[in-house]
């Protein structure tokens, strides 16, 4: 095993118990961090396998975004409400107990890549931006068009339904006053 | 093309029943019976012209599917179009006053349930006769559905089912065909004659016809699949049950005749054991359950099982005399029966029940009601004089050719038809009065027209039965279905020459009916 | 999975590709026009002026389907490949095309005069409407796996979006979650096939996919399982049905029908494009490769199980509703069993009688939930209360449903008989060819059966219309004249095709091409070489 499949495993198993993790958290925010440790997770696989650029599109774009996106949810979510919601408040002490835990071991496994680079090994081959951009651009330009159009009408669909819930949270508060 | 306007005059008589409904009631009547009218006078055109060879009518529909619009009247589509087209008539004149609801609509419906029928009687392309067959429900099931009586619309629902059950069994089986054709590379086609001569194995013969007869079996209907038609003959208003047990029925028949035998001959005779015995069994079953019922028009509509049972007897047992009766059976009873319903609504439309133990002495009120009732009800039970005797007599012939006990079984089963004949007959007309009936009238003159018809069509052909069985052999190079016993052609070229005498002792292994051959012999010439 | 030698595209290929493409993407640019026009026209619109922007959509609608009928004959002439094989524009796509712009112009005019949306911006609404149409069309003209996934996608959003319209109809909103949950759960099945997919090929390309059929594996087939998840989501086949009934009950009536007709197309489109080279009839311009025939016989019986549980469920649920739009949900998961079922018979025949098939159905799905819409205005009730004693306030109206209806059980004489009889004859063509006869008779029988049982719920609303009184508690409906000339049409073209059936069938063969030869490919790519496959690899560290 070379040390790029160990970091690529070490990254794997971080990512996959992070993901399940997501799915059993009851508590929202606890969640979202671990997203970003699973996040975080996937993006070192990729630099393991030669994508940096991918793996540094997949910390800025998700990692970075969904934070944000995290803060909008919160925004919009009426704050009067929030403090009713348990599943809402920040997480406790032992909540972060396993977040800080899976994203020391990711950091670990990030010092070992930082080793092997500064150790000269790598995949043999890695793929580069230019690359990417040509790819895109001239080969699946379609595909390019279509994704513009699929963030569209993402724009609109956001647009749209979320109006609609805060639309109908403001009627039906109006209405009885209840929640 | 006069079988083309057969169909064309009632479409268009449907559509002005249609406009005429805006107008008056009494308009929408009067369209119909001269709608009806000009359609008998064309069927009586065609049964004479039909004599002089087959009428054909073709169009090309579609011709890269080998779908054509082929229509053909021979002496059997020519007798079950005559057949229609009177009864059409009578359901007309038999609506006058009992319809009063969307009368309209009714008419309509009416009309195209005869294009329906006339479709499958003329068709000679599986894809047309397919479209005739489920165009005969829409109508009869809006007709009982919406005009029929207290239990109407579970009745109309069950017949649905029923038929269109046994129909995709039926489609299953032409569709075959159709593939088997196509997949010889003899092209597609629908035409019923050419699907005939595709070769099948005894298995694959076994199979189509099995579904087709499931589809007409349910039609007809045979015993285990019967149950619908009691509930629809008792839920249809007058007309609906009048075209339903006169007409309707016999498409099955038809379809077995045209479609099922021709298609699968070894497997319709591999079958014919099973079918006698199913017949068998319907006979004595209606028969009885008949005598069981309270209800007028259930009492009937279970003697039409038992009836129906003749008919496909004497079409199974394999020979001359039994297919000559099955068709003179269907057009008696068509009639007997017809009138007895139309009797039935009559009476209840006066009574507003049709409960038997209720009535009695009705004979003081509506003599000429209970002449009809007397005659209609003899008739059912096969008085000689009256179409049934003939036809009973020659069914039981048949079957007596294919085997003593079987036609003994079928004699026997007469004496049953008389118990309950006779006690239709007695429990409205003879006895005490049950209730005072006021205001009972006796017919009217359209009624008294709807009944007298029935009573000459009945009494001729019980007179002069070469009216049905000479017809039969019009077209003369086509012949009687005998499930590939006794080669018909061979007996009739036989008989042609005259040497009756081989004839006879290729028929008579055990019995045989003098007269029977002659008629063969004359059909012949 | 990385080609040896890298490939590099010269910049004026690539341009003079994209240029020429522009040739067999009018259409397509056309709609994207008009989805910009709408958007941007909505803004300078007051809200109750909002409905004027349907105009520009239907233009846009008749504007793209006038250019694809100009198309069509070059396209039967020699299918077109675009975009590095990324698309491919051949009779059958185009075909599907024209077939989603019919639609959605129905849905659209429908749509003005729908009273669920009334009183909203109706820019978005149009906008999505012509994006989902615009995805469904790329979707049956995918031939690459990124552009399946993608145009699948923009489906399935701008589906969601839609089904959850009405923004303060608390049934709307929750049934667009489900969707949501659905489809994201559904899709993720999917991209995650396509990715094992990617990795065992090593190409994005169908034709490639369609070649490693041809080597026995077992992980092949698990690939298509996967796949089948999200086909099976777009075509609401049992087990992804699920959504279904409640995304059709909550969302508004246009989009129902829309959901019904055209989502569903694009589904059986893409899964026919996918799966038609393996199972050994290809389509235009894919090379025959025969799945082996162990593997082959596993993917027909997933086909078979998947068709029968999908027709069966579906019929069976739908005789215990009393919700019109329910009802047709499920009547409309039954029909998607109905044509898997086509489809297992795996034969030109098939591929025929499916698209025949399908032409039928969208004539009775869009008129039956227009009439739903219809009398929704008028008695404000989808129940199907509201169809009694139809016949007494509008003769016309319940006429045409009832042959509408009639259509869907498939009693001649009507469209949908024909299509009925046309899936049957494929199969029993196919039975007869086949050494396991029974295979496939059985699950004509089934069909069959199916028949019967659904004979009961659709005959239901007929006898509710024609033998009841009208309640007295519900108000008369009295339709427009519009609306009863559009439904009179409907039905009309119902028994029409029935009595001269032929055209639609010549337009069914020349779509899955039967009738045409095979010819060679134009690809208006670089006119000697062919595409570059894989990520094209920069210099090494």
């Amino acid at each position: 095993m070379t040390l790029l499949a160990v970091i690529f495993y070490i990254a794997a198993a971080v990512a996959i118990l992070a993901t399940g993790a997501v799915l059993f958290a009851r508590n929202a925010v606890n969640a979202v961090l671990y997203l970003l440790v699973s996040l975080f997770g996937v993006a070192l696989m990729m630099y393991s396998l030669g994508g940096a650029f991918v793996a540094i599109l997949e910390i800025i774009v998700y990692a970075g975004a969904i934070v944000v996106l995290f803060l909008f949810v919160i925004m919009m979510l009426n704050i009067a409400r929030i403090e009713q919601h348990k599943d809402l408040q920040p997480p406790t002490r032992p909540q972060l107990l396993v977040p800080v835990i899976l994203a020391l071991v990711l950091m670990a496994d990030l010092g070992i890549a930082i080793y092997a680079a500064a150790a000269g090994v790598s995949s043999g081959k890695t793929i580069t931006v230019t690359a990417i951009g040509e790819t895109l651009y001239r080969q699946h330009y379609l595909g390019v068009e279509l994704a513009s159009l699929v963030l569209l009408i993402g724009l609109i669909g956001a647009l749209h339904l979320g109006s609609a819930a805060w639309f109908t949270h403001q009627k039906e508060a109006n209405q009885d006053g209840t929640c | 093309m006069i079988l083309a306007l057969l169909i064309i005059v009632l479409l268009v008589g449907a559509v002005l029943c249609a406009l005429a409904d805006r107008v008056d009631r009494r308009v929408v009547r009067w369209t119909a019976l001269i709608i009806t009218s000009v359609d008998l006078a064309l069927a009586i055109g065609v049964a004479t012209l039909v004599s002089q060879g087959p009428i054909v009518f073709r169009l090309p529909w579609l011709p890269s599917w080998g779908a054509s619009l082929h229509f053909e009247a021979d002496g059997l589509a020519a007798l079950m179009i005559l057949l229609t087209t009177v009864l059409g008539v009578v359901a007309v004149l038999i609506s006058w006053e009992e319809i009063e609801r969307r009368s309209g609509a009714f008419h309509v419906w009416l009309l195209l349930l005869q294009v329906g029928i006339l479709v499958v009687f003329l068709a000679r392309d599986a894809l047309l006769f397919y479209l005739g067959w489920e165009l005969m429900l829409i109508p009869l099931f809006f007709i009982i559905g919406i005009w029929g009586h207290e239990d109407k619309q579970r009745a109309a629902f069950k017949f649905l089912l029923f038929t269109f059950g046994g129909s995709i069994f039926m489609l299953l089986a032409l569709l075959y065909v159709y593939v088997r054709h196509l997949n010889l590379g003899m092209g597609g086609t629908f035409e019923i004659e050419e699907l005939a001569k595709t070769p099948l194995s005894a298995s694959e013969q076994w199979w189509v016809f099995l579904g087709l007869f499931i589809g007409f079996a349910v039609k007809i209907p045979l015993f285990p699949v019967h149950t619908w038609l009691p509930d629809a003959h008792t839920q249809a208003p007058t007309a609906g049950s009048l075209i339903l047990a006169g007409v309707l029925l016999k498409t099955g028949v038809y379809g077995l005749i045209r479609l099922a035998i021709p298609l699968a001959p070894q497997a319709a005779e591999a079958f014919a054991p099973l079918i006698i015995a199913l017949s068998l069994i319907g006979i004595y079953y209606g028969a009885v359950v008949a005598f069981a019922q309270r209800d007028f028009k259930r009492l009937v509509a279970y003697s039409s099982i038992s009836h129906l049972g003749f008919v496909v007897l004497g079409l199974f047992v394999g020979n001359a005399a039994g297919y000559q009766g099955a068709v003179l059976q269907m057009v008696n009873h068509g009639l007997a029966t017809g009138g007895l319903f139309l009797l039935a609504g009559i009476i209840q439309h006066r009574a507003h029940t049709r409960n038997l133990e209720v009535f009695g002495g009705l004979w003081k009120y509506a003599p000429a009601m209970g002449a009809f009732l007397l005659f209609f009800a003899f008739a059912s039970l096969g008085i000689p004089g009256t179409g049934n005797f003939i036809g009973e007599l020659y069914v039981i012939a048949g079957t007596f050719q294919l085997h003593h006990t079987l036609g003994a079984l079928a004699a026997l089963a007469v004496l049953f038809a008389a118990a309950y004949s006779l006690k239709l007959f007695l429990s409205t007309m003879h006895g005490p009065t049950a209730r005072p009936w006021r205001a009972f009238k006796d017919l009217h003159i359209h009624e008294s027209v709807a009944l007298g018809i029935l009573c000459v069509g009945l009494i001729a052909v019980g007179l002069y039965p070469k009216l049905v069985t000479q017809p039969l052999y019009f077209p003369p190079d086509r012949l009687v279905p005998t499930t590939g016993r006794v080669p018909e052609r061979v007996i009739r070229a036989e008989a042609a020459r005259g040497s009756l005498s081989s004839v006879s002792r290729m028929r008579s292994k055990s019995f045989s009916l003098d007269h029977e051959v002659v008629l063969v012999s004359e059909a012949s010439k | 999975m990385i080609s040896g030698a890298p490939v590099t595209l010269s910049l004026e290929a690539s341009v003079l590709e994209t240029l020429r493409g522009f040739y067999a993407l009018w259409p397509y640019l056309i709609l994207v026009a008009g989805i910009l026009l709408v958007l941007v026209v909505d803004w300078f619109q007051s809200s109750a002026k909002s409905q004027r922007v349907s105009w520009i959509a239907l233009l846009a609608c008749l504007g793209s389907a006038v250019s694809l009928t100009k198309l069509w004959p070059t396209v039967l002439d020699r299918p077109v490949l675009l975009g590095w094989n990324a698309l491919v524009f051949d009779p059958f796509s185009v075909f599907f095309s024209l077939f989603f712009l019919v639609a959605t112009f129905i849905v659209i005019t429908t749509s003005r005069t729908s009273k669920e949306l009334a009183g909203r911006r109706m820019g978005e609404y149009y906008a999505l409407l012509l994006t989902a149409t615009l995805s469904a069309a790329f979707l049956a003209a995918s031939q690459n796996l990124v552009l399946l996934y993608l145009s699948f996608e923009t489906l399935s959003l701008s589906s969601y979006v839609l089904a959850g319209y009405a923004k303060d109809r608390r049934e709307g909103v929750e049934s667009s979650l489900k969707y949501v949950l659905f489809g994201a759960v559904a899709s993720g099945i999917m991209l995650y096939g396509l990715s094992l997919l990617y990795g065992m090929v090593g190409s994005l390309e169908l034709r490639d996919v369609a070649k490693m059929a041809s080597q026995p594996s077992l992980s092949f087939l698990l690939v298509m399982v996967l796949l089948m998840a999200g086909f099976a989501f777009k075509m609401s086949a049992v087990p992804f049905h699920f959504w279904a009934p409640d995304v059709y009950q909550g969302a508004p009536t246009p989009v129902t029908a829309y959901l019904s007709v055209v989502s569903k197309a694009a589904g059986f489109a893409v899964f026919l494009r996918f799966a038609a080279p393996m199972l050994g009839v290809p389509l235009f311009s894919q090379a025959v490769e025969e799945m082996p025939k162990e593997l082959l016989f596993a993917f027909l019986s997933l086909l078979w199980i998947l068709a029968t549980l999908t027709m069966t469920f579906g019929n069976l649920v739908a005789l215990r509703q009393t919700d019109i739009k329910r009802l047709l949900a499920y009547s409309s998961i039954a029909h998607a069993g109905y044509m898997l079922a086509a489809i297992v018979a795996h034969n030109q025949a098939a591929y025929e009688a499916v698209v025949f098939y399908f032409v039928a159905y969208a004539i009775a799905n869009l008129g039956l939930f227009f009439a739903a819409q219809v009398i929704h205005a008028d008695k404000g009730t989808f129940d199907i209360a509201g169809f009694r004693g139809l016949v007494h306030d509008s003769p016309v109206l319940a006429a045409s449903i009832a042959v509408l209806l009639w259509s869907l059980i498939g009693l001649p004489p009507s469209a949908g008989f024909m299509g009925k009889f046309f899936l049957f004859v494929a199969l029993v063509k196919q039975g007869i060819a086949s050494s396991i006869a029974s295979f496939y008779y059985v699950l004509v029988l089934i069909a069959l059966a199916n028949s019967v049982i659904s004979l009961y719920y659709y005959i239901g609303i007929i006898r509710q219309m024609a033998f009841y009184e009208p309640s007295t508690m519900l108000p008369v409906c009295r339709p427009t004249f519009t609306a009863r000339f559009g439904l009179a049409t409907a039905a009309a073209l119902i028994v029409a095709i029935q009595l001269y059936w032929q055209p639609l069938t010549d337009l069914s063969r020349a779509a899955t091409g039967s009738k045409t030869p095979v010819r060679a490919v134009a690809s208006y790519g670089l006119v000697n070489s062919t595409p570059p496959r894989n990520l094209a690899v920069g210099d090494q560290q």
